[in-house]
This record gives C-alpha cells, structure tokens and sequence, in this order.
C-alpha cells in the first residue's frame, strides 16, 4: 500500500474520535444512559479486529501481536491508567494491515466504529451531567475536568492529530525496517 | 500540607521507550509479512475480473457492442466476428482489464471449439495457452 493510500484510510478511521463526540453532543442522555456499555463494545470490536488479522495473516505473527499488543495494555494500564492506550495498539495494527488491502478495509472499518465509541465516552467522562457525575467507567478514568463543548473538540482534535501522525511515523518506519532488512 | 496529584494523562519515559520498541517489533512483523506476501497471486481479483469479462460479452446483460457477443443465450456469429477481429490492445481497453485474458468456447465434452478457425482457437492473449502448444490467440 503506498503512503497516500494509508494516509486517507487513516485520515478517515481516526475521524471517529470526532464523529463520536459530535453525535454524543446532540444525543447525551441515551449515551449517558448506555455509558457502562461502551467500554465492552470497544472491547468486542478489539476482538473483531484480531478476528480480521487472524482470517488474513499467519497465525504465528498474529499470535505475537495478539500477546505483545495486551501486555503492552495491561502492563502501562496499570501503571499510569491510561485512556489512550488502545489507540496506540490500533495504529500499530493499521500499518500491520496494511500489507493486505482487504484486511486493511475491515480494519478501517472497525478502528473508525472504535473512534465512534472513544470519542463517546471521552464526551461521557468529561462533561457534567444533571443525574449524575461520572467518576469511572471500566480502566477510563475522569480527569476531574468538565469541559465545554470547544474545549473538548479541541481536545480531541489533538488527539486526533496525535495518533494520526503516530500511525504515519509507525508506516514509515515499517517500510524502512523492510527496506534495510 | 496539601499535596497536589497529578491527574492528567502523562506520557512517561519508559511509555514512550515502550512505543519505541512496539513501533520497531511492529515493523519486523510487516516486514515479515509483505515477505510471505510476495509472490502470491490474488484469486479472488483475477475471478471477478473474469466474472466481469463474461458479463459484458453478454448483451442481455450489457448490450454494449462491441465487446457482448452473446444475445439471448446464443452466440451472434456477426458480432463474435467483430470482436475477434478487434486488436488485443483495444479489446483489453473495451473491457476495462489490465489482466490479460483468454475468451474460448468448449464443447459438451470440454474440447475447444475454434472461435473463428483452426488458427484463431480463442479471443486474447498468446501468452495463455489453450493445452501444450496452442496459445489462446493460435500462436
């Protein structure tokens, strides 16, 4: 796949983040209702995106990723409670996919439905709501912030640009290890 | 004393080593893949591809002539004479392949019955042989 091609994709599964804060601001109360459920539902689509590698890739390499990419979780969760770390693990798979364009779609496909649900919860955990304050939900912790919508856009669109660049510098650097290997 | 905590979100040392090295093991494992990848010949593209093909040499279900040549379950001699008579080059560009392809019609007992002649056994590419020797264009 070449630069530009991976570019757009990523361009367009990161735009969930956005996306789920956006529709989360015009339908808070049913998200704030079905908030506890979020975080299982990224965590299925985790699983479906192995599913993908595992039905495209050999089992062995998927395996590897499988294992480093929930050390890697459970090892800096634990340590620092971090919101953004499955995002690390989704750039990286991005690339991985890359190598097969149909696998790379479905994984498109799912990292932008993961943004959806992110960018959701980010909205959940960081706004004040009249019923109740939301002080932990699953491993995403409250900043003890309530920001405003502009805040929080904003925010996101760093992270947004963030994990966009990292998928970009991981792509390169995977070519560049091909190349020299 | 109030002690103040830290409760934004951090990026450590040894996070971002951690990165680091997810980045580098990440590259090795594409590496790794485009390697096993090299070589393989997608299917499932060369299929549909040939699905497409026949689909436009049917009239009934693309009546663009050339290149459909099939009209109502029957070939039309005529059209099948103006298709064949078409150069390779712009036959490929009618149909809107960059593969190369071989168009040939079989019997009930699966032996080929010439398109035009003893000569020209198919419509397509000489590089695809129709058995041993004979290549798909009578080369």
């Amino acid at each position: 796949m070449d630069l530009f091609t991976f570019i757009v994709t990523v361009f367009v599964s990161f735009l969930g983040i956005l996306f789920g804060a956006v529709l989360t601001h015009h339908t808070r109360d049913e998200v704030f209702e079905m908030r506890k459920l979020i975080p299982f539902l990224q965590f299925a689509i985790l699983v479906a995106v192995f599913v993908v590698l595992f039905l495209f890739f050999p089992f062995t390499i998927v395996s590897a990723l499988l294992v480093l990419s929930f050390g890697f979780i459970y090892i800096f969760w634990r340590k620092n409670n971090l919101n953004f770390l499955d995002y690390i693990v989704l750039s990286m798979i991005l690339v991985i996919s890359s190598v097969n364009p149909k696998a790379h779609l479905y994984v498109t496909l799912f990292a932008f439905i993961f943004g959806i649900l992110s960018g959701s919860l980010f909205y959940v955990m960081n706004t004040k709501h009249k019923k109740h304050q939301v002080k932990k939900l699953a491993h995403h912790r409250h900043t003890g912030k309530h920001l405003d919508f502009h805040s929080m856009t904003s925010s996101l669109f760093y992270t947004y640009k963030f994990f966009f660049f990292l998928a970009i510098i991981a792509f390169a650097a995977a070519h560049l290890i091909d190349f020299l290997f | 004393m109030r002690v103040k905590t830290k409760r934004g979100q951090t990026w450590s040392f040894d996070l971002i080593v951690a990165v680091v090295i997810f980045i580098v093991v990440v590259g090795i494992f594409y590496s790794l893949l485009n390697r096993s990848n090299e070589g393989t010949v997608d299917t499932q593209a060369l299929e549909s591809g040939a699905k497409s093909i026949s689909y436009q040499l049917n009239c009934d279900v693309s009546p663009v002539f050339p290149p459909c040549f099939i009209e109502n379950g029957e070939i039309n001699e005529t059209k099948l004479a103006v298709v064949a008579a078409l150069p390779y080059a712009d036959l490929k560009e009618l149909l809107g392949t960059t593969e190369d392809f071989c168009i040939y019609l079989l019997d009930e007992e699966n032996r080929i019955i010439p398109v035009i002649d003893e000569n020209t056994p198919g419509i397509g590419s000489g590089s695809y042989l129709l058995n041993a020797t004979l290549g798909c264009d009578g080369s």
